[in-house]
């Protein structure tokens, strides 16, 4: 794939003189302008490395190739690891194995590493007010249901980018709150309504 | 790890994609609401970024004007005040989203290419998007890759031409600048403008004042969004100046049209307080001079721009732009 620039709209090869070109270029081919921005990696082809065979006995071998040198020990779990097995994920992680890198819950590889997370923070915002606004009476239960699991989930691993979880789950709780304490007053006031318990004027 | 944004939400009914610049990988996110999934490139890998243009959605921004004006014109007719809100509310909601629709300019197509992959970039789908990625972008990857000398002959494979398709020639080329049907909407709004003004003041049918307004207003927002950024719709040369006058007329009637009924409503008024008959624009007779001169004055606006306007429909690439084939390297 090294060099092959293709354009978006009709898969013509879109030649160098063309590549970063500020106010973008013509294809050759069909005409429509298109943006390139080229770089130095496009002139390399990165190959995997090949391990290399253990010399002598005194030497580390790979854990998971017994016949090839150690080169690194995974970041994650300390295992030596060879040249073949070495996965570079630069400073999101280090230097990892293959099975760290696919365990989900590898030991410091590395939150940074995941590749999904839940968001705690929307769906008990989704809950809470769900619950609220339809129909007002599932309320009773959602409402301190999302107090108590706001709490719950409060130091579980969040989104990787800025966002507004802690702010989302304050929401959580105060409108929890607000809603538990609009349910408190209902009950209160029904219960001490004026018309309970008297049964027609006394004879 | 810090993470700066680079692009701003594409959002669907589904969730949103975002892209985000690590200390040395680029962050695709793509969340579904309740979950988020990521996808990162390293800057070290990036070979090259790509946006080709896409076309513009036409109908669409010619739909919105359209309900838009009907909105407004609607505003004008009812006489519930809830209701002209409603119908004010929907016709700048509309004619705004058309606005910045344009504003937005060039739809694209952007790409991610790495030696082993080819990522469609969901969130980048303007060209001014583009730029602001690249602004960013750019500086970081030249720090970890360096800059890139390009040398055709270096290039151990290089791109060939899709299968059966032949170079263009030069005079095939023609540059396409995004919406520039907006100029031919400006004049056929002022035609329409002028029908519609004819309509009330000859043929002595009101509602044809309301659409004359509706027509005016529209005339405005075409006229500020070529005023912003006319190159980009295509207007350069004495077309442009055309366009200055045009706009200079349209602000002219503007004025006029604020005087006319601010002198109406005062001998409506002193009629009221005198018990005199209520006079009507077809009683006073500069008014319907200035129409009159409005009306021509239109039509021949709208006329000489629309011919100008297919007078320089199209213009070939010069020859400085041309750009040799594409041919197999050795």
């Amino acid at each position: 794939m090294t060099g092959d620039l293709r354009c978006d709209s009709c898969q013509g090869g879109i030649p160098p003189e063309l590549w970063n070109q500020q106010q973008g270029a013509l294809c050759p081919y069909c005409g429509k302008r298109s943006w390139t921005r080229v770089f130095p990696a496009i002139q390399h082809t990165v190959a995997g490395q090949s391990p290399e065979a253990i010399g002598s006995e005194s030497e580390s071998s790979c854990f998971f190739h017994p016949r090839s040198r150690a080169i690194v020990a995974c970041d994650s779990c300390g295992r030596f690891i060879c040249g073949l097995c070495d996965l570079d994920t630069g400073s999101t992680g280090g230097h990892i194995c293959p099975t760290c890198f696919t365990s989900p819950k590898a030991p410091g590889s590395g939150t940074l590493l995941d590749k999904r997370r839940v968001l705690y923070d929307s769906i008990l915002l989704g809950l809470n007010l769900g619950g609220f606004f339809f129909f007002f009476w599932p309320s009773l239960i959602t409402a301190p249901l999302s107090i108590v699991l706001a709490i719950w989930y409060w130091r579980k691993p969040r989104s990787i980018v800025p966002r507004y979880t802690t702010f989302r789950f304050v929401l959580v709780i105060v409108l929890g709150l607000l809603q538990t304490a609009i349910w408190i007053a209902l009950f209160w006031s029904v219960a001490n309504s004026p018309g309970r318990g008297s049964r027609g004027p006394a004879l | 790890m810090r993470y700066t944004r680079l692009s701003r939400k594409k959002r669907s009914i589904f969730g949103s994609v975002q892209l985000w610049l690590g200390d040395d990988h680029l962050l695709v996110v793509r969340s579904m609401r309740f979950t988020e999934e990521y996808r990162r490139f390293h800057l070290r890998d990036i070979q090259a970024i790509t946006a080709t243009e896409q076309p513009q959605l036409i109908w669409m921004e010619v739909a919105l004007f359209a309900i838009s004006a009907l909105a407004f014109l609607m505003m004008l007719e009812v006489e519930a005040i809830a209701a002209r809100i409603f119908f004010g509310v929907v016709g700048a909601a509309l004619a705004s989203t058309a606005v910045y629709d344009l504003v937005r300019g060039q739809r694209c197509r952007c790409r991610l290419l790495t030696e082993v992959s080819s990522e469609v970039l969901d969130p980048i789908t303007r060209v001014s998007d583009f730029d602001r990625l690249t602004t960013q972008l750019e500086p970081a990857i030249a720090a970890v890759q360096g800059v890139l000398t390009v040398d055709a002959a270096s290039m151990p494979v290089f791109a060939q031409p899709a299968p059966g398709t032949p170079p263009l020639r030069q005079e095939d080329r023609v540059e396409t600048p995004a919406g520039k049907y907006i100029p031919l909407l400006l004049y056929f709004a002022i035609l329409a403008n002028a029908i519609a003004y004819a309509a009330g003041l000859l043929g002595r049918f009101n509602e044809g004042f309301g659409a004359a307004a509706s027509f005016w207003f529209t005339e405005v927002i075409l006229c500020v969004l070529l005023a912003f950024q006319p190159r980009r719709f295509g207007l350069k040369g004495p077309m442009l100046g055309f366009f200055y006058v045009t706009a200079a007329l349209i602000a002219i009637d503007g004025i006029v049209t604020i005087a006319l009924i601010v002198d109406l409503m005062q001998r409506i008024a002193e009629a009221g307080r005198s018990g005199t008959k209520t006079p009507t624009i077809w009683n006073i007779e500069w008014m319907m001079t200035a129409g009159k001169i409005a009306i021509a004055g239109r039509s021949l606006l709208g006329v000489v721009g629309l011919l100008a306007l297919w007078l320089g429909r199209d213009r070939v690439v010069p020859a400085s732009e041309e750009v040799p084939p594409s041919q197999p390297q050795p």
